[in-house]
């Protein structure tokens, strides 16, 4: 084939790749449209007959006929392609509005709306996704069975919780404590993978408050060779105010991942004893700036005199940084004039930094 | 075959490979977008951003907004910006030695006093006259840094020192951030747990012609004017297509100084932003990504494709050009400063691909191209053309351009549908059949601008942007005008 024919095929390729993007554009917009205006009517159909379930005290679901007032909830045993994929949706519109509905309800309305998930046989669509082989229908399957209070199948879940996929375990993670609580936080145990800082945010926010019990295995769990895992359970000692732990979350700053050092150092603003102050200066020499710096802002809570003769050899650190957190801990713990006293050569720099600290502190 | 020939057919198949080699690089960018923005889309309906809003254990942001003589809009700029949804986070504009009002307004509208404050830059910046807070604890996010003229790169390098917070967000402070693009932008930060995400930049999106209330966008409209409109298309390709596959690919060399997060304590080991170049986003990306190479430290540069950012466009001919040919200063610059890093296999993805990628189809693109045009001239002139050859090659090479900006529509219509009113898509099509002939030729002119002022060494570094600032109407396009600055 010559360069000509070549070019001619080619510009005839991109020329029914233009028309085909086209057609495509429009397509997917009026589509959509379409689409997202029927669904909108589906709907607010289901969300008004389960609101009318809801609060119907006459409503019986052991009554066949309620059952079979929508499409969705009728028993099919073979249907074809577009009725297949209509029959799907409307069941997924209906789990959607559930678990919308789920966030606004309590009290006995939300039992029920637990009981019409089992008996409509809606929980088995769920169940079919988490056995998918794509993870974003094992994700939603996972969201829905949780949101729906689906607890007897936890033990399936929790088999989740180490998944090789990321969103997966997320949420298999995240569901284990929506539906036990404290007592959800088992799969710290097993997990191997890292729990990602997000991941920690999302399941730090799922958790009851302090005054509603303390997680057990914490203690194991600094132990763990998963360092995310430590990390993660020195932010539930700090959480759950677990001063009995403060041996095993001192022994955690000896660790040799950067961010262990330094989330058990900040977990010891709220768990220390009067030995703390001591250890961390010791740790002091030991460790890089980053840690040093760390330690500097976790001494401005528990400091104290003692620490005095130990702060003012800092002074004469070159490190900016190091001195300006320095005279952050002595302005806690010294008035200006005394710390200007042992700030020798850096006499200047130190009235500076002491001049922003007590603007701030008067500014508002 | 004389020696006219053998130069002719040279020429004529030395342009031809190098467009199929591009095309095919433009092939391979669609398809890997196009997966990138499926997981994305797909990864982005399982998340709660309101978790991250009110959580305590989010991570702090500095957000660093450069000012130069934006008195126009200033006031409202910042209203915007201290509103969006993110608890840890500072404001912190930096007004670069504005001769207008700027600073006296920002003082009266936020109760500003001056403070006292130590400052540890430890790069060389223009002098910092004073660092302001607001009396109002309302305003307690704001900061505002007033120094003297040094350009871009010299103010968010005092930001960058002034700031106190682990990750910094640089941004123009004339854009229109969505509510919640911090959420969304910090999300990066704290997936990743195999590798150090060092940046990470948004899409941005076109204001013109959009209607603003409050600081927002309420409604999108596809720019009135043909060249926003033009340039509509261009963002959708570079950013939901190249940009993503890039990110992708852990091979981004840019985020856009307009809207890009970074870690702080990494930007600033670098060295913080180059003044010497105009194209100071690109460089410290580059810069940044060096340094954790050469330190042999596992890191990513992440792009999310969700639209975070609205910028408004040039309308003018005059201001467009202006633009392109810093932005090709800005490349040729960057590039020049890192040559190292071509083809060195040390690099890995940074120096056997993103760098070749940069150096060949977007720095040389326009001179390959001119010179295509140059040789054209002189072959007509010649009477040398084989003209069935010629319009084939010019039919085939901007088909393939029409395709891959309707894919870019496609993807859009797929993903993010921002332009949804009847009749915008048509438009967006009518902008991709006009853009050969009425843009492109007039950008590849301004790129040869700034390659001729890089050689003849006669560049003057940024043009000053004033802005009319964003209307509530939707009737008139934004105006923007663009006058020398001398001092930068």
């Amino acid at each position: 084939m010559d360069l000509n024919a070549l070019l001619i095929v080619f510009t005839i390729f991109f020329v029914v790749g233009i028309v085909f993007s086209l057609f495509f554009s429009f397509v997917v917009l009026y589509f959509v449209r379409r689409r997202e205006e029927r669904v909108l009517v589906i709907r607010q159909e289901r969300q008004q007959f389960l609101i009318d379930l809801l609060y119907d005290n006459t409503v019986d679901l052991e009554d066949a006929g309620l059952f079979s007032r929508f499409e969705e909830f009728q028993k099919v045993e073979k249907i074809f392609f577009f009725k297949r994929r209509k029959y799907r949706l409307l069941r997924q519109i209906m789990i959607d509005e559930m678990q919308e509905l789920e966030k606004n309800v309590f009290g006995k309305e939300i039992q029920v709306l637990y009981d019409l998930y089992e008996r409509s046989g809606l929980h088995k669509d769920s169940l079919e996704k988490i056995k998918s082989k794509h993870y974003y229908l094992m994700v939603k399957g996972v969201r829905e069975l949780s949101a729906m209070n689906h607890k007897k199948y936890y033990r399936i879940i929790y088999r989740l919780t180490n998944h090789k996929q990321e969103e997966v375990r997320m949420e298999a993670q995240a569901a284990m404590i929506k539906s036990l609580g404290i007592k959800g936080l088992r799969f710290l145990s097993t997990v191997s993978y890292s729990i990602s800082d997000w991941q920690q945010m999302v399941l730090l926010h799922l958790l009851p408050k302090a005054a509603d019990g303390k997680p057990k295995g914490i203690e194991k769990w600094l132990e763990s060779e998963n360092d995310s895992v430590v990390i993660f359970s020195l932010i539930l000692a700090g959480r759950y105010n677990c001063f009995e732990l403060l041996d095993p979350i001192l022994g955690c700053i000896y660790r040799s991942n950067d961010k262990v050092k330094i989330q058990s150092i900040i977990t010891l603003r709220d768990i220390y004893d009067e030995y703390t102050e001591g250890k961390l200066i010791d740790y002091y020499p030991q460790v890089g700036k980053p840690v040093r710096l760390v330690i500097l802002s976790t001494l401005q809570s528990i400091v104290s005199d003692k620490s005095v003769p130990f702060l003012c050899q800092l002074l004469e650190s070159q490190e900016t940084e190091i001195l300006y957190a320095v005279v952050r801990v002595l302005h806690t713990i010294c008035d200006d004039k005394q710390i200007i006293t042992y700030a020798g050569e850096k006499t200047s720099f130190v009235e500076k930094i002491l001049g922003q600290i007590k603007f701030e502190e008067n500014l508002y | 075959m004389s020696w006219e020939q053998s130069f002719y057919y040279f020429i004529t198949f030395g342009i031809l490979i190098y467009s199929v080699t591009l095309l095919s690089t433009y092939f391979m960018i669609g398809a890997y977008s196009t997966y990138a923005n499926i997981q994305h889309m797909r990864r982005h309906s399982f998340t709660d951003y309101s978790i991250v809003a009110g959580s305590p254990i989010v991570p702090d942001i500095s957000v660093l907004a450069p000012a130069y003589n934006e008195s126009a809009t200033i006031v409202e700029n910042v209203r915007s910006l201290l509103s969006i949804y993110y608890n840890n986070m500072e404001l912190i504009v930096i007004n670069d030695g504005s001769k207008d009002d700027s600073l006296q307004k920002l003082i009266e509208a936020y109760g500003l006093v001056m403070i006292p404050y130590f400052i540890d830059c430890r790069i060389p910046t223009k002098q910092v006259r004073g660092i302001y807070k607001s009396t109002n604890p309302a305003y307690k996010k704001l900061i505002v840094v007033d120094k003297e003229n040094g350009g871009k790169a010299d103010a968010l390098n005092v930001g960058l020192y002034i700031a106190s917070k682990k990750y910094v967000t640089c941004i123009d402070v004339d854009c229109i951030l969505e509510q919640d693009a911090l959420l969304r932008m910090v999300k990066p930060f704290m997936t990743s747990t195999d590798k150090h995400v060092i940046a990470s930049g948004g899409v941005i999106r076109i204001a013109n012609s959009c209607e603003v209330q409050g600081g927002k966008i309420t409604k999108v409209h596809v720019p009135k004017n043909m060249l926003a409109r033009i340039q509509t298309i261009e963002y959708i390709r570079a950013f939901l297509l190249g940009r993503m596959a890039w990110s992708k690919l852990n091979g981004l060399l840019i985020i856009s100084g307009a809207f890009g997060m970074f870690d702080r304590d990494i930007a600033i080991k670098a060295g913080g932003y180059n003044i010497n170049t105009v194209g100071e986003d690109m460089e410290l990306v580059v810069r940044m990504r060096l340094y954790m190479e050469d330190l042999k430290l596992p890191y990513r540069v992440r792009y999310i494709s969700d639209p975070l950012c609205w910028t408004e466009v040039p309308v003018t001919y005059k201001m467009l050009w202006r633009q392109r040919d810093r932005w090709t200063r800005g490349t040729i610059e960057t590039l020049s400063i890192h040559r190292k890093l071509f083809f060195n296999y040390k690099y890995g993805r940074l120096g056997m691909l993103s760098y070749p990628y940069w150096f060949f189809f977007e720095m040389l693109a326009p001179v390959v191209e001119f010179t295509g045009w140059m040789l054209f001239l002189i072959l007509t002139i010649f009477q040398m053309v084989e003209w069935p050859f010629y319009f084939l090659l010019l039919i085939f090479i901007i088909s393939f351009g029409y395709l891959f900006s309707s894919f870019a529509i496609l993807m859009e219509s797929f993903t993010f549908q921002q332009y949804k009113e009847k009749g915008d898509v048509f438009k967006l099509y009518m902008a991709v059949l006009a853009e050969p002939f009425v843009f492109h030729l007039f950008t590849v002119m301004a790129a040869i601008q700034g390659f001729l002022k890089k050689i003849l060494k006669t560049d003057k570094g940024w043009g000053e942007m004033i802005r009319g600032g964003f209307s509530s109407s939707p009737k008139k396009d934004k105006r923007v005008y663009e006058t020398e600055n001398e001092s930068a």
